[in-house]
């Protein structure tokens, strides 16, 4: 994958070889996702607790970056994380404030 | 940025959480964890456990840990961080998910960019942890950026 967000390697003496995969970082919430290798962050793949299922990926529009299925399926642009975060410093200082 | 490197245990208690590492309660800072290691250090066997990154939102009950400077030139972290947890801190919003066999050693990196941040609200952090309560015991390390 070019420009991958992150990158995930797992050492199990049990499997013939390492198993290691790109991840993207949700704009979003931050999720990180498993990416199918050579998609282009094209295809996710998502454990549902027995199985890597292969879904089709997501992108925001107004932040034209990948995001998790979950935030997908809300279907609206929160902001990029680190303006949730600016909002969310803010509540708690205000709540701090007023004691 | 200094970097910190909040290494830990889980221990033996029925909790979820192997590490915590939070903003301060009283002065609250960001922090950005880039680098996720995680493994079992009992008695090797085959068991599949569910490992997790997610927010936390309190402080939970367990050992303090000092987050270690990665460059011995730069000051203590204004960061807090925990480890041989027995009360779980309260957990939010899951960031990731990767069933591993007991025998396995996970690490995930982040590029620049694709970090995890937590807001400069007291307490509030990001722990590494299982997505049900165990008493198997884990070692795992965050490598944490602060801003």
């Amino acid at each position: 994958m070019r420009k991958p967000q992150g990158y995930a390697r797992v050492l199990d003496p049990t499997l013939p070889h390492d198993v290691e995969w790109d991840t993207i970082t949700c704009i979003h919430c931050q999720t990180i996702v498993r990416i199918k290798p050579g998609t282009l962050a094209t295809v996710y793949l998502v454990w549902d607790g027995q199985h890597w299922l292969e879904e089709l990926g997501a992108m925001c529009a107004k932040c034209d970056k990948p995001v998790c299925l979950a935030c997908h399926d809300i279907g609206s642009c929160p902001g990029p994380w680190e303006q949730q975060l600016e909002r969310i410093e803010r509540i708690a200082a205000r709540a701090k404030l007023r004691g | 940025m200094a970097k910190y490197a909040v290494a830990g245990n889980k221990g033996t208690a029925s909790v979820r959480t192997i590490i915590n590492a939070r903003a301060d309660a009283s002065a609250a800072s960001r922090g950005k964890v880039y680098d996720y290691m995680v493994g079992s250090i009992t008695t090797p066997a085959d068991s599949t456990f569910d490992h997790e990154l997610y927010r936390t939102s309190t402080a939970g009950t367990g050992s303090a840990v000092t987050p270690s400077p990665l460059d011995p030139a730069d000051a203590a972290s204004v960061n807090d961080a925990s480890d041989t947890i027995t009360a779980d801190p309260t957990i939010g919003v899951l960031l990731m998910r990767v069933p591993l066999n007991q025998r396995a050693t996970y690490r995930w990196v982040a590029a620049p960019g694709g970090e995890l941040v937590w807001p400069a609200t007291a307490s509030n952090g990001i722990s590494g942890g299982l997505a049900a309560a165990s008493t198997t015991d884990f070692s795992a390390t965050l490598m944490v950026d602060t801003q």
